[in-house]
């Protein structure tokens, strides 16, 4: 398999799904660069037995939510080392901007809204309702993507949306 | 800001292409990785040496049982104690 035929065919599916997960650019092409960079390293191994889009799939879900996970424990080791040390420049730590290319300007404030709470979801809730709200996949490649029954899918999504539609109502009055 | 339909407003998310330079940036990554890699015959090399030495520690260490073990054997042969009573009558 021809390693840069892969990317031209798979990067913007591969980046935009790392947008919905950061929702900031610089943050997407880092995570963009490791999926492809762990699929070259991969890519002997790669069996078939799944497709090659559902594998690719599975590969950057896994780096973006490892790289929040990584974001949120720069975050508490910055805010830490903050209690320690005087920092009259600001915060250690970076805070991660709305920066969301493909966020219209108009909608921009109601959708920083909207993904602060889908943020905050378990991270099966959070990739359901992704793949299914914003990349428009149906369940049954959602549930081959997640390797779960369409059920279980179902149920993730349901959930997800309660969850959000709570928290909206507790913070925003929304219902 | 009025959240008519919060999920609807998701569908208005547009997909968009990725920037052309990261490419080059994948490239330069997998180059970097290539080369911090360590090459099999370098790892069996180290592997061999860390084994020569630990045999050759084994054998140093080892020694002193055998000097030991031939000291007796004089110290029986001449019928000499290896204790020191005599001082301590």
């Amino acid at each position: 398999m021809d390693f840069e035929k892969i990317y031209v065919t798979h990067s913007s599916m591969v980046y935009n799904l790392a947008l919905q997960y950061v929702q900031n650019i610089e943050d997407a092409q880092e995570i963009t660069q490791d999926v492809f960079v762990a699929i070259h390293e991969s890519l002997e191994g790669f069996n078939k037995q799944a497709q090659l889009t559902t594998w690719i799939y599975r590969i950057t879900i896994n780096k973006s939510l490892d790289f929040i996970k990584f974001r949120k424990r720069k975050k508490r080791f910055g805010f830490i080392s903050s209690l320690f040390f005087d920092d009259s420049n600001g915060l250690k730590h970076d805070v991660p901007t709305f920066d969301h290319p493909g966020v219209l300007i108009e909608n921009k404030e109601a959708t920083e809204l909207i993904f602060r709470y889908i943020n905050g979801l378990p991270e099966l809730q959070k990739t359901a309702l992704i793949l299914s709200k914003i990349e428009h996949k149906p369940q049954t490649e959602i549930a081959e993507i997640l390797n779960i029954s369409v059920k279980a899918v179902e149920s993730l999504i349901q959930r997800a949306k309660t969850n959000v539609l709570k928290k909206l109502d507790q913070n925003e009055g929304y219902l | 800001m009025n959240l008519k339909k919060p999920f609807d407003i998701l569908n208005t998310i547009k997909q968009v292409e990725a920037p052309q330079f990261l490419l080059t940036r994948v490239q330069q990554r997998i180059r970097r990785v290539e080369q911090n890699r360590w090459s099999p015959q370098l790892a069996w090399t180290l592997f061999i040496g860390l084994i020569f030495i630990m045999v050759l520690e084994l054998s140093i260490v080892g020694k002193p049982a055998f000097v030991y073990s031939t000291e007796q054997n004089i110290v029986q042969l001449m019928n000499l104690h290896y204790d020191n009573l005599l001082y301590h009558e």
